[in-house]
């Protein structure tokens, strides 16, 4: 019994499903690889702890061929920051050792503090790839002393340009970009320490390719890309029926309220999004791009239909998002896009609101989100300080089970201890408690939302933003179970607008009243035995068990 | 394992080991004027797990006359407080808290460990909310006390939690790592009412900043005390009664031993005793050996574990997670924040069962066919292929000598799996099927070191692999390959590896107490003294090992960070802390800031964070034994034979020359490729692999380089 020895692999189409998943995994360590050294380099909180950035290896085409895994918050985006560069500085122009970067929140991540470094890869002296490091930045300059009306007033536009050519700095580069940021020093560290991660990752694939006898990565790339097409459309065919169909959430805005409108078109593995119909762009930072707008469209059809499979080209490509120009959801230049976050985090809501019916288990409710809330100040000896904190809401009930408490939905991230933030901010917490009853009532009861109140103990103003989005809508149910609760923002016990800087002085309180979120079927399904513990741990009240859940008042008041 | 038996002579002395694993309590029982070790396994009774304990006892003792009255030294690990935790089989736990911060555990981390998934789950609070109190109080952060501790209300909670009856109770309030009076003066209340109830205060069990991850620890160590003290008293009792009267120690999952009254006052530190034995035995051989820097690689039947020892020493941390949900997912788990040695633990083991993913690519792990069915090779019901039968298909495996030839392998049974779960569907052959299966668990566990080397900063390749557990060796020179690893270590007793580890491990403890401070305006003076106090607590600790006071060391760490980073480097502070040894401790840290993220960034001011004690009595001496070595006319054939074994270099089975590891000579030189073989596992070696023999029976294996040329089979 003998096993035949290929020989080279130039050219190579066909690998065995063995041979490929090594060969796959090895290729995402050498993203990975990457994104420890743009790590080990950087010097900003942002990166080192946020982990808020992102390593992508992309073919010569520009096509994603495999993302970091270790690193989760960045990854599933759909920056098309090398196709747009590669317009300006075509392949065939590019010398190794040259290095572009960009912020442009229509191509890299929606905003001007993600700044992309997108470097050409050369194996024995062919361009075989492009490596793309992205980050977010401490500062990317702009006005802070009131609300912006354009990106021009958001901050350093950086346009397509070299930072690096042929291995050298372009120094007009690095000065401009150091002019232009409250913090040089950890901003120009931090671009550095993505030029790094490129070049870490053209090292390592290299050394793979020289490994593997392969000449580059196309016949590799496309057996990923293939597979990975092929297991997403599966995935979509399994678990979404052919069909249009339409769906639509609000948020907040400023005003008045924003509306987003889904139609999803699903044909055989495929699915079209689209938001005609949602409401035009804002004048306030509150737009998305349309590279974010997909970001969480790509990431909502993933979470329902192939939650595991790789973040690349071919993932993604059965997935197309579009958005009518002019909208919030596809804003023309120079509409301002900062707080992005507080509007794109419900578009999964449009999104799963359009497919409730066909789905499923693989679906959840509506979710209450999470309050951002960040701190500013001067302490009595006049030194600056800061921090930023989440405060999460509940996540909805999924098809087979129930929500969790305090876990934010879409976007993940996670709270700062009370005796750390105690620490760092003059102020002291009065509670961070579970809202009983918050979680929408249903067979699957949805997850509970928060109560945190804080209380200023400086002798100094104190300045808090709260950013939610959405917390006059509570978040829906689906399927006939009760939404959850919806939030609310408080100072000294009067309600005030979220998005919105407050000062606080000694003894002023805010709390933050953060939504809960919808159940799934009708409450009366509910297992008697669920909705007991529910009544033991406090986490339903018995009128509610009475009022939502049909509890005969007598089997409740005997427990 | 040893050829010639000595029996106990009038002035042996012994010191015994023993392990309980999942599936196995193993032991090493040393004569200490000697080094020579003698090791037994015996299958862990899980109804009571101090049966198996005493059994294995009775039968070493009838090996070796006399040797229960001549043991000096027992020292215990186990898994029981483990299970206890995974099973929620702990004591009824009620938890007191701070008013408005009921919901510290049910809260926890508020974050999701898997992005995509959205049905995850997250283990349950092992003290469910109903049982969870508010007490009227509050300290700020500096230890002041804002609201005074209200003694009425207290009373009428603890008149509450003793109506409803409870095992154990745990404090947590906040900020008492700062000032601990209130938790002090809630138990002396509880103790009147309650005398008989274990209470675990977190200012006493884990004085650490971040109340969720506190709470955490405070709370599993009262769940877990009122199991794991009926248990010591059983064991001890059950000692004597087998004639040993040396006392018990235990050890701990920082690598240290601990009295029976500390493990019972602590049972939270025991919940790693097992693998953290088995990475003092690495160390010991690494400065044995004169290996600086060693990657311990202990694969056994469900997972592997890897561990980084620079310089003799395990890497150490205070993370740990027990209980993960979603197997091996970093953030599934319930924290404890304990001194543990650190180990990345990945799902891929003899038992890891090989199918084909939703992508259509052969998968390994992380699910395991346990021992029980086990793999399909066993015959004992299994049907899914596993790692063991793709190694028996290979031909690494013997399958007559399958430990030591207890256990009868059926070589058909595998083949059948494989091909029906991996080659058929994949459209392979059988031999490419289970070469695949492998080549992609060494490639999992090659990919996991790395990451963790990265991680840390550490180039794999400038490192040796120790390679113990029952598959370790059948893998290791295929890791080595993959990481670039040029020299493998494979020490001989690879099967009890843990239970050696405890013989060669000193008593020690680990405290720990958050003082967040910058580094420039720490107040030294107020800092020695709580430093003093510490050594002193841990010293009395110590001392119940029976380590006389006078031959305690103590060790001094700062934790540091840049201010504003969440995670911190330990600084050693070598003198007595002043002014100047805190300028000295900042360079430390600039040191070991560098050596990892390889940048510093001087601007920023550097805090402290907490700071560590670690009191440790004198090691043992333990001499290496060498009886192994066959002398005169017993020598026995080292070379048993050869037998068909698949190299990927030849892409096709290959003779090879199979050894009898007990029998090779000290000083021997052998080429690869080769299997040696030992009970309870097998060296496996490639055709680049030279292989050297030392005196105590270790090999040392190096790799002549080359990448993984011939890996591509196809």
């Amino acid at each position: 019994m003998t096993l035949k020895r290929s020989t080279a692999r130039r050219g190579k189409t066909h690998f065995d499903p063995i041979d490929l998943e090594v060969l796959w995994n090895r290729l995402i360590t050498v993203v990975d690889e990457a994104a420890y050294a743009v790590i080990r380099t950087s010097m900003s909180k942002v990166v080192v702890e946020g982990r808020d950035f992102g390593a992508l290896l992309l073919d010569p085409k520009g096509r994603l061929v495999a993302a970091d895994v270790s690193i989760a918050s960045k990854t599933g985006t759909i920056s098309i920051a090398v196709k747009e560069l590669l317009k300006y500085f075509p392949a065939n122009s590019l010398k190794p050792g040259d290095v572009l970067a960009t912020n442009n929140p229509w191509w890299v991540m929606g905003h001007l503090n993600d700044v992309a470094v997108v470097a050409p890869l050369f194996h024995k002296g062919r361009l075989v790839g492009f490596a793309e490091c992205m980050a977010h930045m401490a500062d990317i300059g702009g006005c802070l002393s009131g609300p912006p009306r354009e990106v021009y007033e958001e901050g350093l536009i950086i346009p397509p340009v070299k930072a690096m050519e042929g291995g050298r700095e372009n120094p007009v580069f690095f000065a401009m970009l150091g002019a232009n940021v409250r913090v040089p020093h950890q901003v120009l560290g931090d671009v550095r320490a993505l030029v790094v991660g490129c070049r870490v990752m053209e090292a390592k694939l290299s050394e793979f390719l020289a490994e593997q006898r392969m000449s580059d990565l196309s016949g590799l790339a496309d057996a990923i890309l293939r597979k990975s097409r092929h297991a997403m459309r599966q995935g979509i065919r399994e678990t979404i029926p052919d069909g249009i169909y339409q769906g639509s959430t609000s948020v907040d805005g400023f005003a008045q309220p924003l509306h987003i409108h889904a139609r999803v078109e699903v044909r055989d593995g495929n699915v079209k999004v689209d938001f005609a119909g949602s409401s035009p762009q804002s004048d306030q930072g509150i737009n998305c791009t349309l590279v974010y707008t997909a970001v969480w469209s790509t990431y909502t059809i993933k979470c329902l239909a192939g939650p595991h499979v790789p973040n690349n080209e071919g993932t993604f490509s059965p997935i197309q998002v579009t958005a009518p120009p002019g909208s919030f959801l596809n804003p023309r230049f120079p509409a301002p896009v900062r707080m992005k976050p507080s509007s794109g985090h419900y578009i999964p809501d449009a999104i799963i609101d359009a497919l409730k019916d066909v789905i499923k288990d693989q679906i959840l409710a509506e979710s209450g989100n999470k309050f951002l809330v960040d701190f500013a100040g001067r302490d009595e000896a006049d030194r600056p300080y800061s921090d930023v904190m989440f405060i999460m809401g509940g996540m909805g009930a999924r098809g087979s089970k129930d929500g969790l408490h305090c876990m934010s939905f879409p976007a993940n991230s996670s709270n700062l201890p009370v005796e750390i933030l105690e620490a760092t901010i003059p102020v002291r917490v009065l509670y961070k408690r579970i809202r009983p009853d918050s979680g929408g009532a249903g067979r699957y009861r949805g997850g509970c939302g928060q109560e945190f109140a804080f209380e200023s103990v400086s002798a100094t103003p104190l300045t808090v933003r709260a950013v939610h989005g959405k917390l006059s809508t509570p978040p829906g149910g689906l399927r006939g179970a009760l939404p959850g609760a919806a939030g609310a923002l408080l100072m000294n016990d009067k309600p005030i607008p979220d998005k919105t800087p407050r000062v606080m002085h000694r003894g002023d309180v805010m709390r933050l009243i953060v939504p809960g979120s919808g159940g799934m079927y009708p409450a009366r399904e509910r297992e008697t035995a669920a909705l007991m513990r529910d009544i033991e741990n406090g986490i339903v009240t018995i009128e509610s068990a009475v009022r939502d859940y049909a509890l005969p008042r007598a089997a409740a008041s005997v427990k | 394992m040893k050829i010639r038996q000595q029996g106990a002579t009038r002035r042996a002395r012994f010191a015994l080991g023993v392990d309980i694993g999942g599936t196995f309590t193993d032991f090493a029982l040393m004569n200490t004027s000697s080094g020579e070790v003698h090791a037994a396994k015996v299958l862990t009774n899980y109804k009571d797990l101090t049966q198996a304990v005493l059994d294995g006892v009775r039968q070493l003792a009838a090996s070796i006359p006399g040797s229960p009255a001549a043991i000096e030294r027992v020292i215990h690990g186990t898994t029981l407080a483990t299970n206890a935790l995974i099973q929620r089989k702990g004591g009824r736990t009620v938890l007191l808290v701070t008013r408005g911060f009921r919901d510290v555990l049910e809260m926890g981390r508020e974050s999701r460990f898997d992005i995509y998934d959205i049905n995850l789950e997250l283990p349950a609070a092992l003290v469910p909310r109903k049982h969870v109190f508010e007490i009227d109080e509050r300290i700020d952060y500096t230890g002041k006390v804002a609201v005074p501790l209200a003694l009425a209300q207290a009373r009428e909670v603890i008149a509450e939690i003793k109506k409803q009856g409870v095992d154990a109770i745990a404090i947590c309030l906040l900020h008492a790592f700062r000032n601990p009076q209130h938790e002090r003066a809630l138990a002396a209340l509880i103790k009147r009412e309650l005398p008989r109830v274990p209470i675990s205060l977190s200012s006493d069990v884990m004085p650490d900043i971040r109340e969720y991850e506190r709470a955490s620890t405070t709370a599993a160590n009262a769940y877990v005390q009122p199991a794991i003290r009926g248990y010591l008293d059983r064991l001890a009792a059950g000692l004597k009664g087998e004639g040993i009267s040396a006392p018990l120690s235990i050890m701990t999952s920082d690598g240290g031993i601990v009295s029976c009254e500390t493990a019972n006052r602590y049972p939270v530190r025991l919940i790693e005793s097992g693998p953290a034995g088995g990475a003092m035995a690495s160390a010991f051989y690494a400065a044995a050996a004169g290996m600086d820097k060693v990657i311990a690689l202990d694969m056994g039947g469900t997972t592997a574990k890897v561990c980084v020892i620079d310089e003799g020493k395990p890497e150490q941390s205070t993370e740990f997670e027990v209980d993960r949900v979603f197997r091996f997912a970093k953030g599934s788990g319930l924290p404890l924040k304990i001194p543990v040695i650190e180990m990345i633990e990945i799902g891929a083991g003899g038992g890891s069962i090989a199918g084909v993913s939703k992508l259509g690519l052969l998968k390994v792990g992380p699910g395991s066919a346990g021992s029980d069915p086990g793999p399909a090779c066993y015959g004992l019901g299994g049907a899914a292929p596993t790692v063991t039968d793709a190694d028996l298909f290979l031909g690494y495996l013997d399958p007559q000598y399958f430990l030591g030839g207890q256990m009868p392998l059926d070589r058909e049974a595998a083949a059948r799996a494989i091909d029906e779960h991996v080659a058929k569907p994949l459209g392979v052959s059988v031999l490419r099927a289970a070469w695949g299966v492998h080549e992609i668990v060494n490639e999992n566990m090659a990919r996991a070191a790395k990451v963790h080397c990265l991680e840390r900063g550490k180039d794999p390749r400038e490192y040796t692999l120790i390679a113990y557990g029952g598959a370790g060796p059948v893998h290791a020179y295929r890791v080595a390959k993959i990481l670039g690893i040029k020299t493998i270590f494979y020490p001989l007793r690879a099967g009890v590896m843990s239970a050696f580890g405890f013989l060669v491990t000193a008593p020690s403890f680990e405290m720990i107490r958050a003082d967040l401070a910058p580094l420039e305006s720490a107040d030294a003076v107020r800092i020695n003294a709580f430093l003093r106090e510490m050594a002193a607590a841990g010293k009395a600790l110590v001392a119940t090992c029976g380590v006389a006071m006078a031959k305690l060391s103590t060790v001094i760490e700062a934790n540091m960070r840049f201010a504003g980073q969440s995670f911190e480097l330990s600084v050693p502070i070598k003198g007595a802390l002043g002014k100047r040894e805190l300028v000295k401790a900042k360079q430390r840290f600039f040191d070991l800031y560098k050596a990892r993220y390889h940048r510093l960034n001087r601007d920023v001011p550097v805090e402290i964070v907490s700071w560590r004690v670690i009191v440790k009595g004198p090691a043992p001496k333990v001499k290496m034994d060498t009886v192994h070595q066959p002398d005169g006319g017993a020598r026995v054939k080292a070379l048993k034979g050869q037998r068909k074994v698949f190299m990927p270099e030849a892409g096709a089975f290959v003779n090879c020359p199979i050894y009898d590891r007990y029998a090779l000579r000290a000083g021997a030189r052998l080429m690869g490729p080769a299997v040696i073989e030992e009970h309870e596992s097998t060296v496996v070696l490639g055709p680049d692999a030279a292989i050297e023999v030392d005196q105590y029976c270790n090999l040392r294996v190096r790799l002549a380089g080359g990448k993984h040329k011939a890996r591509r089979v196809c």
